[in-house]
């Protein structure tokens, strides 16, 4: 009986055996890595399997189905799996990092990844930031991306630099390329103009620090704003916003899409700004520096298959404020003699200025500040899916209109009555490439671009009746003589015509489990010609003077030394490889390491703003500079040591030859200053910037750049303003210092921003859904020189900023907010610039005083 | 010495276990090959694949065994993913491109997948109403790293959400319609058929999902008892409007997929069941058989859940060319 009874136990245990459950299963994470360790439990039970190296794991699950099994592992989302039946093959589950779900997802390299993932230091700012903030444009982003500089005294003249290098700091001339790509859904924008105009219909911008020659068409050696734009879409969505703030500030914007076709929707959107000014002129009792801006943008997408999509855009933005109007800042005592001291020449001319303090934002400018600014284009880009990548094609035609009317003596003096060099811009470009994941350890990007770029500019110089007391070197009576200088100038057409053309490929190959190599090359063609011609106009006609040949030869002489014809024709060509290397190793799924070795160059340079003469002859070997040649190394860390946190590290160093730079001409005829190479420069730096969200109602950032820019080697460095007129001891005037281990301009050594924003859950508020939010951010820099030679005066002091926004908004329906700007009214300069000849005064770029308003909007 | 007899004995119990077991698995094995006789002496023809499906082909067996009786056909669960295990595979989502250009397929109807919940929820009482869009349905149903927390929109009611966790044709089309991998979709995984999927939503007040007509639709033209079908915005303009909540009824959901062109019905993934035969090794009998499917298949469809197929996506004549050289 016994044995009967043993056996039937164990043919019972053996059925049993037999049909107890086996779950065998894969665990990954989001990104299709193995979880290591997860706990597989069936619940209910104390049945638990714990996953291998390999994420697997085997299980003996309940006779009975169903039964639930959980999978967790720290840092990621627990899953339930109820298991109905036997498997047959492993499940395979995958189990979400639900740190993932705020990723910012970015597209610099021409893909879908998350910040985190790619090994280049980067800065996103949201569309919804944009839209928050009242007027925006690329000003407003280096308040919150603490590497970006912007130095604009008006659209002309503005620079984009990143980590300090980008453009030389002071005046645009136009035959530099910007370091700084500035890309807008993949079409190039070759003037820096476009920094000042207020974004339209903005998805989001990155901001990408370091060389990115090998993944963009344009040279973009110290990095590059790809922006986003919102595109058409299929399903019918309109914006509605208007804002009303102090100082008369009114904007609206509207933006409309919706399907035109089965297969082709179109956008419209329009923005339009206007503000009062915020100095007041008391010549004219007006109040200048207004803002009066229209823009818009018109997309055509057309998707004839979902594996192609064709993009036509076109866009105009105009600007005609009565604005860029800069204050006297300051006046400096020069090397030159008393006679020629600013003090000295306006006492002479019993003029004075009309406030000591230049935050009295008082003016006494009594040439008319005013300019217009036009940019705009077409493209056309064409997205095809082409085997395990995507094929684009992106060809755009663009153009610049500048019209200026600048007081350029900074005073109501008429010694300069007229500064101005109206531009005409025209471009085209092309730009074509693959980029795509080719295989699951390797993908990247091949591209070839070309651009044809053609800039004329009709430039005019005029003295005034009061010129001769600023070029008056010594007590010669002739220089009192009745309209010697007045309607004296120089007319210029100048054009230059330049192209460019370039091959890069950037893959990335993952070489070993979470080791990344990824190499990139780049190869350019550049090639500038340039058409000068300045002829001399007006003033007194010494021939016909009534007086000896000597006082004619002295009065010509005076003239001279002021505005001189000249005419040159200049051609440079070049080419160069550059290349880059990246090593990235994930270590985790918290960490990703990385470091970057890559060369660069920056386009050889022409000068179009006229020549400094030596010995009455054009220094002609000026007329073209070498390009920068650029050596870069980074090292970062990219972190998310808790969930919903991240922090990121990078250390560069740079390293350029040849460094472009602006050189201040106390010459009137040399329009302001020339370009030419320093011979070599460094810039290092550690950045920092951290994100937390706490939960879904409060989130921070933070960002620090520390940043140490010098003159390595520059011998034939322009003296600083109060140096103008030095002699040595021989008494030989002196026109260059060596002004190497010195700084750079433009760069704070300390810059950060820090923001916060809280936000209720979704509320039901007049009949809609709503969020009330509350936002602030904050940004500090410490002092920078602001003189390309250092100077003891022209120098911005630390200074730090706070905004604020706060209201409800909805994603379908009205949202309505306050916001300020520099809410603290800290006063500020942006920038300083001596005035033209070097006569002891220089200006200040302000930066805007507290502006405050209100945004509704209305959205579907 | 007891104790080395009982020994013996449970060793003798195990060889029999062992031996029956072997028998089973092995005679299991040979009835299942394709192309084999079974001890009547008929043909034996195995078909697999979409699960959901096969309610629709055994009905065309019983209709096809009556005119030819020579033939078993049988529908078996997979076993294997080897295909030239079966003689017949009856897949609803496209075959690699070096695996289609290996076998000849039959092009029978469509089926359109659709949300559901489960009726006595507050999510099916308040969308069964209101609809879903395209923002709500990848906001519910997928993990979306792409997702801009700020304009998530509302959902008004709890849900959980429920989806097949194997591979399966289903959930692939599904995610992919929104840009999404099956490994994406959110909720509880079930590891079984379709129609453990739908037990398993029924038993939860909360639960949403998304199925396949056949899945949903009773052969009165219903849904399954306890199971509301979601309306979806269907012209993508948004929004989902009166004449876009037909999807209770199944003879609306024909009268307006059938009728519609492909490219305009957004946000409900339709696709086709196709039956295929491996060119080279095909056995005559499941030539035959398909070639009757091809010509009288698309009767049985509507009252199986299936749709008719698009005229334009048919290719009748390439099979019929196919099986006068490998039929019978």
């Amino acid at each position: 009986m016994i044995r009967h009874l043993l056996t039937f136990s164990i043919i019972l245990f053996a059925f049993t055996a037999s049909a107890q459950t086996v779950v065998q299963g894969i665990v990954t994470d989001n990104k299709g890595e193995s979880v290591v360790g997860a706990t597989v439990i069936v619940k209910g039970t104390n049945t638990y399997a714990v996953t291998d190296i390999n994420g697997a794991f085997t299980l003996n699950g309940p006779t009975q189905f169903p039964f639930t099994i959980r999978i967790s592992s720290t840092g990621l989302k627990a899953q339930d799996v109820q298991v109905f039946e036997a498997l047959e093959e492993p499940l395979e589950i995958s189990l979400q990092d639900e740190n993932v779900l705020r990723e910012v997802v970015v597209t610099a390299r021409r893909r879908n990844e998350t910040v985190q993932q790619v090994p280049i230091p980067i800065a996103v700012v949201s569309g919804e930031l944009i839209e928050d903030a009242g007027a925006f444009n690329v000003n407003r982003v280096k308040e919150i991306v603490p590497s970006v500089q912007l130095y604009s005294s008006n659209p002309r003249n503005t620079g984009i630099n990143i980590r300090g290098l980008g453009s030389p700091f002071g005046l645009t001339n136009d035959g530099l390329d910007p370091g700084v790509g500035f890309y807008v859904d993949g079409v190039y924008y070759a003037r820096p103009a476009v920094a000042t105009l207020d974004f339209i219909d903005v998805e989001r911008i990155e901001v990408l620090r370091g060389p990115q020659g090998t993944l963009f068409g344009k040279n973009t050696t110290s990095g590059a704003f790809n922006i986003t734009t919102r595109k058409p879409s299929f399903t019918p969505e309109y914006s509605f916003e208007t804002s009303f703030g102090n100082y008369g500030f009114v904007q609206a914007k509207t933006s409309i899409s919706g399907p035109l076709t089965k297969k082709i929707a179109g956008r419209f959107s329009f923005s339009g700004t206007q503000r009062d000014g915020v100095i007041e002129n008391v010549r004219t009792g007006k109040f200048t520096n207004d803002m009066n801006n229209l823009g818009f943008r018109g997309q055509l997408l057309f998707k004839p298959s979902d594996k192609v999509s064709i993009l036509l855009a076109g866009e105009n933005s105009r600007q005609r404020p009565d604005g860029y109007a800069q204050v006297v800042a300051g006046v400096v005592q020069t090397q030159r003699p008393a006679l020629r001291q600013f003090s000295t020449i306006i006492s002479d001319l019993n003029y004075q200025l009309p406030s000591q303090n230049a935050f009295d934002r008082k003016i006494d400018h009594d040439t008319p500040w005013n300019s217009g600014n036009d940019l705009g284009g077409v493209s056309l880009n064409i997205d095809a899916e082409l085997g395990p990548g995507t094929l684009t094609s992106t060809t755009a035609w663009r153009y610049w209109n500048w019209d200026p009317s600048n007081d350029r003596d900074f005073t109501g003096l008429q010694a300069l009555a007229k500064s101005q060099n109206p531009a005409e811009h025209k471009n085209w470009s092309q730009e074509i490439r693959y980029a795509g994941k080719f295989s699951s350890k390797l993908s990247g990007v091949v591209g070839l671009f070309y651009i044809d770029q053609e800039v004329q500019i009709h430039g005019t110089e005029e003295s005034g009746r009061d010129q001769w007391r600023f070029s008056q070197t010594n007590t010669n009576a002739l220089w009192r003589t009745p309209g010697l200088f007045e309607g004296f100038g120089v007319r210029t057409e100048s054009s230059i015509r330049s192209t460019s053309a370039a091959v890069f490929a950037n893959a990335d190959w993952e070489a070993l489990k979470g080791l990344h190599i990824q190499p990139g090359v780049r190869f350019n063609l550049d090639k500038k010609d340039v058409v000068y011609d300045r002829v001399a106009y007006g003033g007194l006609d010494t021939a016909t003077f009534e007086g000896t040949k000597a006082q004619k030869t002295t009065l010509q002489g005076f003239k001279n030394g002021v505005y001189t014809s000249q005419a040159y024709n200049s051609s440079a060509d070049e080419d160069n490889f550059t290349y880059l290397l990246t090593v990235a190793y994930h270590v985790n799924k918290r960490v990703n390491a990385y470091a970057t070795y890559s060369t660069s160059f920056k386009p050889v340079g022409v000068n179009v703003a006229g020549l400094p003469t030596i010995n009455g002859q054009p220094a002609t070997d000026l007329a073209v500079i070498k390009p920068e040649d650029v050596q870069h190394f980074e090292a970062g860390v990219k972190t998310s040591p808790i969930d919903r946190f991240t922090l990121n590290a990078t250390f560069f160093n740079t390293d350029i030859n040849n460094y472009q730079t602006n050189v201040q001409s106390p010459e009137l005829g040399v329009n302001r200053g020339y370009i030419a190479n320093a011979e070599k420069v460094n810039v290092r730096g550690l950045e920092v910037d951290a994100n937390f969200r706490v939960n879904s109602n409060l989130s921070f950032y933070a960002s620090g750049a520390y940043t140490d820019g010098k003159y390595v080697t520059f011998t034939n460095a322009p003296l600083p303003l109060e140096e103008t007129g030095y002699v040595d001891n021989d008494g030989v005037q002196v026109a260059f210092k060596d002004v190497s281990g010195e700084r750079l301009p433009g760069i704070s050594k300390f810059a950060g921003s820090v923001g916060g924003e809280v936000v209720t859950n979704t509320l039901r508020f007049i009949g809609q859904e709503s969020k009330f939010f509350f936002g602030f951010d904050g940004f500090y820099r410490s002092e920078f020189s602001s003189s390309p030679s250092p100077s003891q005066f022209l120098n911005i002091d630390a200074y730090t900023l706070f905004n604020a926004r706060a209201g409800f908004r909805s994603t379908a329906g009205i949202s309505l907010f306050v916001w300020g700007r520099n809410i603290a009214d800290k006063d500020y300069y942006e920038q300083l610039l001596p005035a033209g000849g070097n006569a002891g005064h220089y200006a200040g770029v302000l930066g805007d005083p507290r502006t405050y308003g209100i945004t509704l909007r209305y959205s579907y | 010495m007891r104790k080395s007899t009982e020994s013996i004995g449970i060793m003798k119990n195990w060889k029999k276990i062992v031996i029956v077991s072997l028998a089973l698995v092995i005679s299991g094995g040979v009835y299942a090959q394709g192309g084999k006789t079974n001890p009547q002496g008929q043909k034996v023809i195995v078909v697999t694949g979409a699960r959901f499906s096969y309610k629709l082909i055994e009905k065309w067996i019983d209709e096809y065994t009556k005119l030819d009786p020579s033939v078993q056909i049988v529908v078996e669960a997979r076993g294997s993913n080897d295909p030239a295990k079966y003689d017949i595979l009856a897949e609803v989502y496209e075959h690699p491109a070096d695996i289609k250009e290996k076998r000849a397929y039959v092009t029978v109807g469509r089926y359109a997948v659709f949300p559901v919940a489960t009726s006595n929820s507050s999510f099916a009482r308040i969308y069964g109403e209101e609809g879903l869009t395209k923002q709500h349905i990848v906001q519910i149903f997928f993990h979306d790293i792409f997702a801009d927390q700020e304009k998530q929109k509302e959902i008004k009611a709890p849900y959980t959400v429920y989806t097949r966790l194997q591979k399966a044709g289903v959930p692939v089309i599904f995610s992919k319609y929104y840009g999404f991998e099956q490994k994406d979709i959110k909720g509880i995984g079930i590891a079984g058929a379709d129609t453990h999927l739908l037990k398993a939503l029924l038993r939860d007040s909360t639960g949403v999902t998304y199925f396949p007509t056949p899945v949903i639709f009773q052969q009165n033209g219903t849904p399954v008892d306890g199971l509301t079908v979601i309306p979806v915005d269907i012209n993508g303009n948004g929004k989902v409007s009166d004449d876009e909540k037909f999807v209770s009824q199944f003879n609306k959901v024909i009268e307006k997929i059938e009728s519609a062109d492909p490219g305009q019905v957004k946000n409900v993934q339709i696709d086709y069941l196709h039956l295929s035969v491996d060119k080279e090794n095909a056995s005559p009998e499941a030539v035959d058989f398909l070639k009757w499917v091809n010509e009288n298949g698309q009767k049985y469809l509507h009252e199986f859940g299936f749709l008719l197929p698009d005229p334009k996506r048919v290719e009748k004549e390439k099979f019929t060319e196919f099986a006068s050289k490998k039929g019978r």
